[in-house]
């Protein structure tokens, strides 16, 4: 039996939610979008998280934010993330790996299938094809799960911004197709190494875990990737390719983001190939991650 | 008989665990009353994570009411590891089954365990039920807000502190060397050595786990 003992009175809980340390603080706002009647700009500052020298994909203990409205369901069109320091300023989009913004923890370690957003340090401004959304029920406390890397040999602080912009039901005035959301891993560990001057090809194979018309596709990399590419293997149809787009400094690189108005079906357990290139120029070993964000609807039919 | 096996380490495990939940959680006079004024005052200290080899007799966990109370550590002798647990961590439902075999390796005669999920998101409930679904064969306490995780120097779920007989913190970190493959169980070079009274090889390992955010600054 363990001997866990309670002992003293118990502490008010208004000193704890006083006393430094405490989880909960950080930014969680909602604003009105002045060039947008009836949209709404949710803010979400995460907590500074501490970063030790060389350490990526560094996980960080997901928390629920406020709901959107207990009123009603809302839209979500578009979304921005960065990170920045404790001082609040921007920090490269290298120390920013991804984020996890969904109802529910995501097991990234395989195909998963979920409601809610994804983000990428090299794709800060994620936008939804025209009269598509994600929709978030009332009082739906969504979870958000930044994660970092520090490439550099000192210790660093991030934090991870995210604003959502969507617009309350009640306020629409369009009807919205709802997508939900997918990510596809090419390697089965969250990460994976390039050797100094090499060019990696890495592929897997794995089951469609949804099914549906997909619409838009982001994907995540690190830096020097330079592709990622998912293909129906039965007939070799490349469904998409997303490219980086390298420039002078590595903050202005960006990966592709694809928009797929009309749809492309996927049927449950199709087998795709997820694809991922890097070329390492570098003359150390580098971190790499690869993977596709797919958004669809859950409700579109086959083409006829 | 897997599903009548899986069925009885269920409703053994919910029996266990309600049985140890509600022995921890009886509020006793303690060997040392404190105002809230005081605990406050502790709680502020606990900003600073104890040194390795510095005495833990009391960690700041909630009771049965949701509210801080001071729960004293035991000090029989029996090392102690704190395995610190989440809801929304994934990683420590990866590491579910090396905790289950842990305990056997090391059951309560040798070692006192038990869980602490330092999420404030994690309800009462969220933890009753990823348990009951797990099968976790020990108890889990709520944290106040991260103050016994930051004073025990853990910066993450899916890690553990493990202190010696004496209540002294001797180890604090990862399990083992890998979330996917671990080839190497720092948790149990830990528990060997405090057995054995031989020295530490490690006394702290990065974790793998996902990491708790920094304290904010205190207000004005």
């Amino acid at each position: 039996m363990l001997g866990l003992v309670a002992c003293g009175e118990p502490l008010p809980v208004e000193e704890v939610e006083r006393a430094p340390g405490n989880f909960l603080a950080g930014i969680d706002e909602t604003h009105p979008i002045p060039d947008r009647p009836g949209f709404y700009r949710k803010e979400i500052l995460s907590r500074g998280y501490q970063l030790e020298p060389w350490r990526v994909n560094v996980h960080t203990e997901p928390f629920r934010v406020n709901p959107f409205s207990r009123e009603e369901d809302v839209w979500v069109t578009n979304w921005h993330s960065n990170t920045e320091n404790e001082q609040g300023e921007r920090e490269p989009d290298d120390i920013h790996c991804h984020a996890i913004f969904a109802m529910d923890p995501v097991l990234q370690d395989d195909a998963q299938d979920f409601r809610g957003l994804f983000t990428d340090g090299f794709s800060p401004a994620f936008t939804l094809p025209e009269g598509f959304a994600v929709r978030i029920r009332k009082n739906e406390r969504m979870m958000f799960q930044p994660m970092f890397n520090n490439r550099r040999p000192t210790t660093r602080v991030a934090r991870m911004r995210l604003l959502v912009d969507y617009v309350p039901d009640s306020k629409r005035t369009r009807e919205y197709t709802e997508l939900r959301a997918s990510v596809l891993r090419v390697s089965k560990r969250d990460l994976y190494w390039v050797e100094p001057g090499q060019i990696d090809r890495r592929q897997r194979e794995v089951g469609a875990p949804f099914q549906g018309r997909i619409h838009a596709i982001g994907a995540h990399l690190h830096p020097y990737g330079e592709l990622v590419e998912m293909e129906r293997i039965r007939d070799g149809h490349v469904i998409a390719s997303l490219r980086m787009h390298h420039a002078k400094k590595l903050e202005e690189e960006r990966l592709d983001i694809l928009h797929f108005p009309k749809g492309l079906y996927v049927r449950r357990g199709e087998m795709l190939r997820i694809l991922t290139v890097y070329n390492n120029t570098s003359d150390e070993k580098i971190d790499a991650m690869g993977g596709l964000y797919v958004l669809y609807d859950p409700n579109g039919k086959p083409d006829a | 008989m897997t599903a009548i096996r899986a069925a009885a380490v269920l409703v053994v495990g919910a029996i266990l665990g309600l049985v140890i939940h509600a022995s921890g959680l009886t509020a006793r006079r303690g060997p040392a009353q404190a105002t809230p004024a005081q605990l406050r005052v502790q709680l502020e200290a606990r900003g600073h994570p104890a040194a390795l080899g510095q005495a833990v007799p009391w960690v700041l966990l909630r009771d049965a009411q949701d509210r801080p109370v001071r729960h004293a550590l035991p000090a029989d002798g029996r090392p102690v590891v704190i395995w610190f647990w989440s809801c929304l961590c994934r990683c420590v439902r990866d590491c579910e089954e090396r905790i289950v075999s842990l305990l056997e390796r090391y059951p309560a005669e040798r070692v006192h365990f038990f869980a602490v999920a330092s999420n404030p998101d994690d309800s009462t409930h969220d933890i009753h039920k990823l348990r009951m679904s797990m099968g976790s064969p020990y108890v889990v306490f709520r944290d106040v807000e991260g103050a016994t995780a930051r004073h025990l120097g853990v910066d993450a779920s899916a890690s553990v502190a493990v202190l010696d007989g004496e209540g002294r913190v001797r180890y604090r970190g990862a399990i083992d060397n890998d979330l996917y493959e671990p080839t190497f169980s720092y948790i149990d070079a830990a528990l060997e050595a405090i057995l054995a009274g031989t020295p530490m090889k490690h006394t702290s390992a990065p974790s793998y786990g996902c990491r708790f955010p920094l304290p904010a600054r205190a207000p004005r």
